[in-house]
């Protein structure tokens, strides 16, 4: 693909959306990381007498009925949620691949089978099976990356196959069989670098919405469970609040939410875009 | 191939789809923890009623011919019995399954008479303000949560400038629901000429209804404005301006072209939404199938779980034959 | 004989991630009535703008920067929008090559047709089918009737390329521009499409700008001849004359590549076309010319008449040298 800063300097002149998304994403990522650290409260201890206080110099985005500050929930909730949301996009992408190449390289039984199996896993409503799968696996962290990792699987899947099925008439791929190769040494030399590219630029997508699910999952109470810090359950929390008029608790979390969802998305798309052109 | 034999090679498809999630599905519910045979003998039980329960639910036999027996029960629409609320699953499905269709449908209709048309447009016109507006509420509309944005509409709405109604079911408290034809309240009212309930049905759409369409209609705004500017870059395009054609034909031209993957992604959201507008039934307190999953999934009622996960994957596929048979009726280079 | 189409100094730039490409670098044209020009060149010489350009499509990321475009008096480059369409199809017809793209895929050709007979005129919906099918028998579609149902992909390339020309023939336009209207196509195929295009604007006494890498199509179907190079025409001139005594140093190379007399060790120009993106100063063939000069690094030379018709811009064969 090979970026050049002629390129580069090309692509902001007219994407400016892709360097704010870039922005977001890479804020969102350094509080994932020092985010709790940094926190002036810690975002997982309660302050008996100190509820429902509205935003003010001490708390900057006031505090939740449990008397916990929300500026520090909401800046530690990037561990929770990128954690999750980042873990089971790459699942989703480990497992999508392989699977993909097989069913994209080798017609017959056993890529109808899995291309068929899914379909189903795709027909499946995204929100009911993830509520489904954490209840029935428990609500543990870990679980909700396994479910990101399966709900999304299949696109990968279906993505990676697209690819293969599309390379593997072209002529080089005939040439390199022509000359004698092994097929596991045709997928892994030729195939795979040039089906990678469209994965990796739907992989910020994937994570933005995995994001949405996992904050979803937690509003209802099947995700992450109280008193991790997460934006979902914070709002779900806040929710009975807004109807007495504070509204802090839930728009708060909301915003972040939105902000780092549409800074995946930005850059996720920009990045769709560059490796589709380069294709045509 | 022609036609015909499409449409029943696609219908033929359904089969083996449907048999695949029942399979699924009961596989999945063998997993949920908590032994249903306790929960409907109750806890003070003892062993003899709990092993005869067991006896009576078919647990007691063997795994594959507990299978049988379920794809048996289901191809005749008994979904079994659940143990919260003590009536047939099926029942309780077609009960709440209406006011979730009028929930998401009415939703539905909303986002893509906004979505599309705007998209086109903005399309057609590019780097206008509209153009830039349109676009930052695509972008945003699908990364806003849902939930949130019906929070912060219903304190807006109803907390501050009391526009709308409470958020508290599907009507006004006071009003008895119109007589069951559809279990739609909307039609039902006018079918029976009942327009203070209508009225009042409307109202308590609305909200609900707009804030799935405002945050749905953005995807689908985004996929309007994108396949039709690369319509529009389309060789076919150019040379329908080189030969002088006016900017309407220009513009359908286009819209065709474009239309296709529209459709498949307002399919995709209509599949998505019957199971997705749960977090809005909370909120609203719809009384839908989402809040029905949502109770079966955490108080481990399998049978009813299984039921709802069943019913919203087969509107899913069916979903999904409608979309692909309307490309056939779009795209003459599938039909000859 | 009256002048139909008067270019000047028509210069198109396109700005991509490589930088600003110079596609067209100041073309002068001229077309009269009834005349069939040819214009010849190959990859980077700009012959694909051309087209465009002299019906004022050019669409991002190309722009016209400068020059005129005169048709019948009236610059195209100034004309608002709404009076580009009536000349558009009407006036001046298109035929592009790959024809299977230029048709909307969704729509039959019928329709197609139809649409662009009804949008210049004609807006009777049963009298634009007829002359519809009158147009596809006449540029030999059998069964018309039929075939106005039929969609683009059901159609062979000729058929298609058929189709195309009977919609840019179908308004009786004065001026036909015909983009390699056969790359892509069977031989056989394609002597016919010419054969087609060459009868019908005979009827018409239509004009003709014919667009090719061809100098065959040149020698067999076009009274005038352009070179075209590095986005500017370097020899113009009747074809006899050009192909019995090219001028520029590039026509004689183009020449010497499909002369059909066995040769051994012909000269040819060594190198290749410059990129748009980085043209030489001066003379934009200074780096391959075998004549080359000082002056021809410095200073690009301007088209001058040899010969009465015969126009070649090169400073070494401008001053009588050879």
């Amino acid at each position: 693909m090979g970026l050049d800063s002629r390129h580069l300097r090309y692509l902001i002149k007219t994407r400016p959306s892709a360097l704010v998304g870039a922005a977001i994403v890479a804020v969102a990522l350094v509080l994932a990381v020092i985010g709790p650290t940094i926190a002036p409260f810690d975002p997982r201890t309660a302050i008996p007498g100190d509820q429902l206080k509205p935003p003010s110099f001490g708390h900057l985005m006031g505090t939740d009925d449990n008397g916990m500050d929300i500026f520090s929930r909401v800046i530690a909730s990037p561990q929770t949620d990128l954690t999750i949301a980042i873990l089971g996009t790459l699942g989703a992408i480990a497992a999508g691949i392989p699977l993909g190449l097989i069913a994209g390289y080798y017609r017959g039984f056993v890529s109808e089978i899995l291309m068929r199996v899914s379909d189903i896993v795709q027909s499946f409503p995204v929100f009911i099976l993830g509520m489904a799968l954490v209840v029935v696996t428990g609500q543990e962290i870990r679980n909700v990356i396994y479910v990101v990792a399966v709900v999304n699987c299949p696109i990968y899947v279906r993505l990676v196959r697209g690819q293969v099925l599309f390379l593997r008439e072209r002529p080089f791929i005939e040439a390199a069989r022509a000359l004698g190769g092994r097929d596991r040494w045709i997928i892994r030399e030729h195939i795979l670098p040039n089906a990678i590219g469209p994965v990796v630029a739907n992989a910020s997508v994937t994570i933005g919405w995995a994001i949405l699910l996992t904050a979803g999952l937690s509003f209802i109470g099947a995700g992450v469970r109280v008193p991790t810090p997460e934006w979902g359950s914070m709002i779900a929390v806040g929710a009975k609040n807004v109807y007495t008029g504070e509204w802090w608790p839930s728009v708060f979390p909301g915003i972040a939410l939105a902000f780092t969802v549409l800074g995946f998305a930005l850059l996720g798309e920009t990045m769709v875009d560059l490796t589709d052109r380069t294709r045509r | 191939m022609t036609a015909g034999r499409y449409i029943v090679r696609r219908l033929l498809l359904l089969v083996p789809q449907v048999l695949g999630v029942t399979t699924i599905v009961f596989f999945l519910n063998r997993l949920l923890p908590g032994d249903p045979a306790y929960m409907i003998a109750g806890s003070l039980a003892t062993k003899d009623v709990i092993a005869s329960v067991r006896q009576q639910l078919g647990l007691d036999l063997p795994i594959w011919d507990q299978y049988l027996v379920y794809l048996g029960r289901v191809a005749h629409g008994d979904l079994g019995k659940s143990w919260l609320t003590s009536s047939q699953v099926t029942e309780d499905i077609l009960q709440r399954l209406p006011a979730t269709l009028e929930l998401i449908t009415l939703a539905l209709i909303l986002a893509f008479c906004i979505a599309l048309p705007l998209g086109m447009l903005t399309a057609l016109r590019p780097g206008t303000i509209t153009d830039r507006l349109a676009s930052a509420y695509g972008m945003l509309a699908g990364a806003m949560p849902d939930f949130w944005w019906a929070l912060f509409l219903v304190f807006v709405l109803f907390g501050k400038l009391q526009v709308v109604p409470a958020p508290i079911g599907r009507i006004d408290l006071s009003l008895l629901p119109p007589p069951q034809v559809t279990g739609l309240y909307t039609v039902d009212s006018i079918l029976s000429g009942d327009w203070p309930t209508l009225w009042s049905a409307l109202a308590h759409l609305a909200l609900p209804a707009f804030t799935l369409a405002f945050v749905y209609a953005g995807p689908i705004l985004k996929m309007a404005r994108s396949t039709m500017s690369q319509a529009l870059l389309g060789n076919f395009i150019q040379y329908a301006r080189a030969s002088g054609l006016p900017r309407q034909i220009i513009a359908r031209y286009a819209l065709r072209n474009a239309l296709l993957p529209v459709i498949t992604m307002t399919g995709i959201t209509y599949g998505y939404l019957i199971g997705g507008a749960v977090l809005i039934e909370q909120i609203f307190a719809w009384g839908g199938l989402g809040q029905y999953a949502v109770q079966a999934i955490t108080s481990s009622d399998y049978m009813a779980v299984s039921g709802v996960v069943l019913t919203t994957t087969v509107f899913s596929l069916l979903v999904y034959l409608t979309v692909d048979l309307l490309f056939l009726a779009v795209d003459p280079r599938i039909r000859y | 004989m009256t002048t139909l189409l008067d270019v000047r100094d028509l210069r198109v730039e396109f700005q991509t991630s490589e930088g600003v490409g110079s596609a067209l670098n100041g073309v002068d044209l001229s077309v009269n009535e009834g005349q069939v020009l040819g214009i010849v060149g190959e990859s980077g010489s700009g012959k694909s703008a051309i087209a465009m350009a002299l019906v004022n499509l050019i669409a991002r990321p190309g722009r016209i920067v400068s020059g005129s475009v005169k048709y019948r008096g009236r610059d195209l480059l100034q004309e608002s929008e709404r009076a580009l369409q009536r000349v558009r199809g009407r006036e001046i017809g298109l035929v592009v090559q790959n024809a299977k793209s230029a048709l909307n895929p969704l729509v039959t050709i019928g329709r197609q047709l139809v649409n662009v007979i009804r949008g210049h005129g004609l807006h009777d919906k049963r009298a634009a089918t007829e002359r519809a099918v009158l147009m596809l028998k006449k540029v030999g579609i059998p069964d018309p009737e039929t075939r106005m149902h039929s969609y683009p992909h059901q159609l062979s390339g000729g058929m298609a390329q058929r189709v195309t020309i009977a919609m840019a023939l179908s308004n009786n336009p004065r001026l036909l521009i015909a983009d390699e209207p056969t790359s892509g196509l069977d031989v056989t195929i394609q002597a016919q499409i010419l054969d087609l295009i060459q009868a019908l604007v005979d009827e018409l006494h239509s004009a003709t700008v014919l667009i090719t890498r061809d100098l065959g199509i040149i020698a067999q179907h076009c009274e005038e001849v352009a070179v075209l190079y590095a986005g500017r025409v370097v020899e113009r001139a009747p074809v006899r004359a050009f192909f019995r005594s090219p001028s520029h140093p590039y026509s004689e190379t183009l020449i010497k590549a499909v002369s059909t007399t066995r040769q051994r060790g012909r000269k040819l120009l060594p190198g290749t076309s410059p990129s748009i993106y980085d043209l030489p100063s001066g003379c934009p063939l200074n780096p391959r010319c075998p004549l080359v000069q000082p002056i021809c690094r410095e200073k690009q030379p301007e088209l001058r008449e040899l010969l009465p018709g015969h126009f070649v811009r090169c400073h070494v064969r401008a001053a009588g040298g050879i």
